[in-house]
């Protein structure tokens, strides 16, 4: 039986021959006809697999569908991109379907990847396998509710400032952002370029390892991608190791009493394992809100300026108002006098939160907070926060903006609504292999209080 | 006038700027929503950033190239470039006609 | 008393033709090929491509910079420069804004003694893309993408020019400079070399500042162009000039227009003109509706440029034209009009030095007693008596052959000459008469019959010597 299982023990099964590529796909082919209208997880679902005999083993994983795949649409949830056909495959993909895996179907998003919740995607929000009424998070909102009610193993995301963590703490599994720079991002839609982060979402922390290793590596298609030699991680987060864990103030203002109660358990919990626990201060993530926004508005607004229907695609009055939002806005940080004062000064502040980590770095591996402040909110909230309620990935946005690498995974629900908790780990540049041991080794502890066991239950074969 | 307000005519200028067209209401709309973010986003200022060098690239690289003369592994055949293009004529692809040069 | 100075800026775009294109692998030789058959989702502006630079591009750019005198700046960027057109792909061209690869460099105007003229001072030269090609049909217009993202070097003077045989000169000089380092064919008609002129003029007011030592020709001649009065404040840019021959005509057209307007007490308009061949006038284009904001920030796509100085000494120049020519004419003993030509084309200047050099050992077979066997081989390349075509050793052997005091038959000679005079007695009478030119009809005859065969100076001996027997 499959359901539940994780990426790595199918492929184990595939290798021992105890079940074969076409049973697996099928699997999850039903499981997605099933349940994929209620959750509109999936925007296009890859029936293209055809079983010859001599195949070779293909493991099922889904695509945020801001990745390019070749012959298999692509649309960044725009209207503008709704009938595009790559003609050319992203490194990522390339680089799984190398390695033998098989792209099951592209996922929804916010459109552009621009926001939080997946609401404003062109093609209807996904909703919550928690709880149907609620947004799953975003921007890679699909890709967490596949994987959070078995649609697929495993997810490809990408995240600018929260887009993997936030989806995947609102959906109960866990999210890995790359330091960036790790994974290339040749044939990802650009966002914000100096941000954007290809990552996977996972059900075990051995999965998101497996998977980092795949995809990890300098791609000479991609030039900010770096040459660092790619670490074993699969067999690195088995290490007994222990660390130094940094917990601060900051990142708790604000939060919800119940995620902040799930966060000292940990605590108590990591401190019995022999790790030890370190107060440290960082500046406050408001400023990192601020300089994101204004990065990315700006990255954005000219990333987005290549869509005029000419070559491919629809014309540019197809764009949906938040990203009509963002482009202008974009246009006025850039804009012919307000370069200084607002892109330039980003950038400054920025120095200043990558020095700040810097400097945190020294005195502790590791920094543990809430990923997000709040748990899933009901669809339409949003409206009610500024930025469409991207302050939601307040607690996210000091990584992406530094570059550092975070995980986020579950721990608990909430009492009120049960919902699940997510929290998160960062770690220094490159060190991917750390907050990935320490979630293995809170994973083989706690279990992640049987999160992601109960979530699947909800979505029976 | 205020640092963080616009006028309306600034706001279709952006709009231009961006290759965008906006109905009234969207100016209306836009208008407000950009001044909330450009409120917000003051707090950039409250942070001393004298001497402090702007970062572009968060991770330092420099100097990354490629060899000229490689084999071109992406060149894509004719089928493939017109293969999502709405408007193409004899292998070129075709706008309304540009007047000035 | 109104005297009129026009101000005159450069502008050249530079094609270089490196093999692919500055941010893809694409060929980078598009000219006569097929339209959009080289392309790839990088120099079509499709989702998700990215930029990676050429680095010979930059190289080359580095060497151009040397060649022109620049500073060649230690840390140097992309950035992003915004426009929509559809020639343009992605919204954007990545160029280079604040931090150009080179900076204040010069290159010097000479006069047809080769002497400096003027000297014209480079403000920086930039790497960018080139876009697509428009091409206009019946019914709307037609983009080929081949030419997108073909590499391009911008190189921007100062307004130091004041007239259009400068610009011309100038133009002429840095084509066979461009060509010299081989990183362009530069050549107008192909686009593969493209100027655009910034031109105003401005009123001279009397001045009170003289220039000393006015009969001091040289030093008025090669100062730096000073400036007295202000710049005026309007500039008009010429586009679609695509011949040398052109420019002059634009410039002088524009220059002309604009004195006019000034004398009629107004100030000429901003704004780009265009260039009408047949007619030989400039005319105002439909302007672009705004002062473009370009909002440029720097390529976040692509990791700056940092250039250690030994990177940069690595970076060589040949013997530039200037230097090669010096050369010819004080080492070699050539004559200054020959060097001039033979240095024009690099191919050609190396090809004369292999001659040369490999002739060293075979002077003696070339007959040719106290003259300057380079300056020989240099006669014989610039008149075509041997082609150039031939390898070193064809063109030596032709040249050996060419120079051997030609192996006559006398027999034959004397049997042709009894001939001639024979049949021109009249001439043998006038010779004898004093009528020394008679001669000369004579050998030309003999010459004739003998097809070449015999040296005029031989033939002469030999009719003298028998008609006064």
């Amino acid at each position: 039986m499959l359901l539940g299982k994780s990426l790595v023990s199918i492929f184990k099964l595939l290798n021992d021959k105890k079940i074969s590529s076409k049973e697996v796909i099928d699997y999850f082919l039903k499981r997605i006809e099933k349940y994929n209208q209620k959750l509109n997880a999936y925007l296009t679902v890859n029936k293209s697999y055809k079983f010859k005999k001599d195949d070779k083993l293909r493991v099922p994983i889904a695509i945020k569908d801001n990745f390019c795949t070749k012959n298999i649409k692509t649309t960044a949830s725009s209207k503008v991109l709704e009938n595009f056909i790559p003609p050319y495959e992203s490194t990522v993909t390339k680089r799984l379907l190398d390695a033998s895996f098989f792209i099951l179907g592209k996922t929804n998003l916010d459109a552009w990847a621009h926001g939080s919740s997946t609401e404003t995607s062109d093609f209807g929000p996904t909703k919550n396998p928690w709880d149907l009424s609620r947004s799953p998070g975003g921007s890679s909102g699909g890709s967490a509710a596949v994987v959070s009610s078995y649609l697929a193993p495993a997810a490809i995301g990408s995240e600018t400032a929260g887009s993997i963590r936030q989806p995947s703490a609102w959906s109960g599994i866990i999210g890995l952002k790359p330091t960036y720079g790790r994974v290339s991002r040749y044939g990802l839609i650009a966002m914000a370029s100096s941000l954007d982060c290809p990552g996977p979402l996972t059900l075990t922390t051995e999965d998101a390892a497996f998977i980092l290793k795949i995809i990890a590596g300098k791609d000479k298609f991609d030039a900010t991608t770096v040459e660092f030699e790619v670490p074993d991680y699969f067999s690195k987060i088995k290490e007994k190791k222990k660390f130094i864990i940094g917990i601060t103030e900051e990142y708790l203002e604000g939060v919800d009493d119940e995620i902040k109660e799930a966060f000292y358990q940990l605590i108590k919990i990591l401190e019995k394992m022999g790790h030890q626990i370190k107060k440290i201060k960082l500046l406050s993530p408001k400023y990192a809100i601020s300089v994101y926004t204004v990065i990315q508005r700006a990255e954005v607004s000219s990333n987005l300026a290549r869509y005029d229907g000419l070559r491919y695609g629809n014309d540019r009055t197809f764009f949906g108002s938040e990203a009509k939002r963002r482009i202008m806005l974009g246009a006025y940080v850039l804009s012919y006098g307000y370069y200084d004062a607002y892109y330039k000064k980003a950038q400054k502040v920025r120095t200043l939160i990558i020095e700040d980590f810097k400097k945190v770095f020294k005195e502790v591996d590791l920094i543990l907070a809430p990923t997000t402040p709040i748990p899933a909110l009901k669809l339409g909230e949003f409206e009610k926060y500024p930025f469409f309620g991207e302050i939601m990935d307040i607690l996210a946005e000091p990584a992406a903006i530094s570059g550092i690498c975070a995980i986020s995974f579950p721990f608990g629900l909430t009492k009120k609504n049960n919902l699940p908790i997510g929290l998160q780990l960062m770690g220094r540049w490159f060190e991917e292999e750390n907050i990935l041991n320490l979630t293995y080794q809170i994973e083989k502890e706690t279990d992640f209080l049987g999160v992601i066991k109960n979530g699947i239950k909800n979505y029976p074969d | 006038m205020k640092k963080n307000s616009l006028t309306n005519e600034a706001v279709i200028h952006l709009a231009r700027l961006a290759g965008l067209s906006l109905t009234e209401e969207e100016i209306k709309k836009y208008k407000r929503q950009l001044e909330e973010t450009i409120s917000y986003i003051d707090n950039l200022n409250e942070l001393n950033t004298t001497n402090i060098s702007p970062t572009s690239h968060a991770i330092l690289l420099t100097n990354v190239f490629f060899k000229d003369g490689k084999k071109n592994e992406r060149a894509l055949n004719l089928g493939e470039v017109f293969q999502n293009t709405k408007n193409k004529e004899n292998n070129y692809f075709k706008v309304k006609k540009i007047f000035d040069e | 008393m109104g005297s009129y100075q026009p101000i005159i800026g450069l502008e050249i775009h530079v094609e270089l033709k490196t093999s692919s294109k500055m941010f893809c692998q694409c060929f980078a030789d598009y000219f006569g090929k097929e339209p959009n058959t080289q392309v790839c989702p990088v120099c079509l502006g499709m989702p998700g491509a990215l930029p990676v630079p050429n680095k010979k591009a930059i190289e080359w750019t580095i060497l151009i910079g040397k060649a022109l005198n620049c500073k060649i700046n230690r840390f140097s960027k992309f950035d992003r420069k915004h426009y929509f057109y559809p020639d343009l792909p992605k919204g954007y061209q990545i160029s280079q804004y604040d931090e150009p690869i080179a900076q204040n460099g010069k290159f010097e105007i000479r006069d047809s003694k080769f002497e400096i003229k003027k000297t014209i001072r480079i403000r920086r030269i930039h790497l960018e893309e080139d876009t697509g090609k428009l091409i206009h049909s019946k019914n709307g217009t037609l983009i080929d993408f081949n030419r997108a993202g073909v590499p391009l070097i911008e190189i921007v003077t100062e307004p130091d020019f004041d007239n259009s045989d400068d610009v011309k000169r100038f133009l002429e000089e840095l084509q066979v400079l461009i060509r010299y380092l081989g990183i362009s064919d530069a050549d107008m008609e192909k686009g593969t070399m493209r100027m655009e002129p910034n031109i105003s003029v401005r009123e001279i007011r009397s001045t009170k500042h003289e220039i000393r030592n006015k009969s001091d020709k040289k030093i008025q001649n090669t100062k730096l162009y000073s400036q007295n009065n202000d710049m005026p404040n309007y500039k008009v840019e010429v586009k679609n000039i695509n011949s040398f021959r052109f420019v002059k005509q634009a410039i002088d057209y524009e220059i002309k227009r604009q004195i006019e307007i000034l004398k009629s007490g107004k100030l000429p308009s901003q704004e780009t003109r265009g260039f009408d061949e047949k007619k030989g006038i400039t005319y105002p284009q439909r302007t672009k509706e705004e002062a473009s904001d370009y909002r440029y920030f720097p390529e976040p796509d692509i990791p700056p440029l940092v250039f250690a100085q030994d990177y940069i000494n690595s970076i060589k120049l040949p013997e530039l034209p200037s230097q090669k020519l010096n050369r010819y004419v004080s080492d070699f003993g050539i004559r200054f009009e020959d060097a001039f030509i033979l240095t024009r084309d690099r191919k050609m200047s190396e090809y004369f030095e292999a001659i040369i050099s490999k002739i060293k050992n075979q002077i003696a077979k070339l007959h040719i007693k106290n003259q300057n066997y380079k300056q020989i081989v240099a006669n014989f390349i610039i008149n075509k008596k041997i082609s150039t075509q031939l390898s070193i050793d064809e063109f030596i052997n032709k040249l050996i052959d060419n120079l051997k005091p030609k192996e006559v038959d006398r027999k034959l000679l004397i049997e042709v000459i009894d001939k001639v005079l024979k049949n021109n007695q009249k001439a043998v009478e006038d010779y004898k008469k004093g009528k020394t030119n008679a001669i000369m009809f004579l050998v030309g005859q003999v010459m004739k019959e003998m097809r070449g065969k015999a040296e005029a100076k031989m033939v002469r001996e030999e009719i003298e010597k028998i008609i006064n027997q």
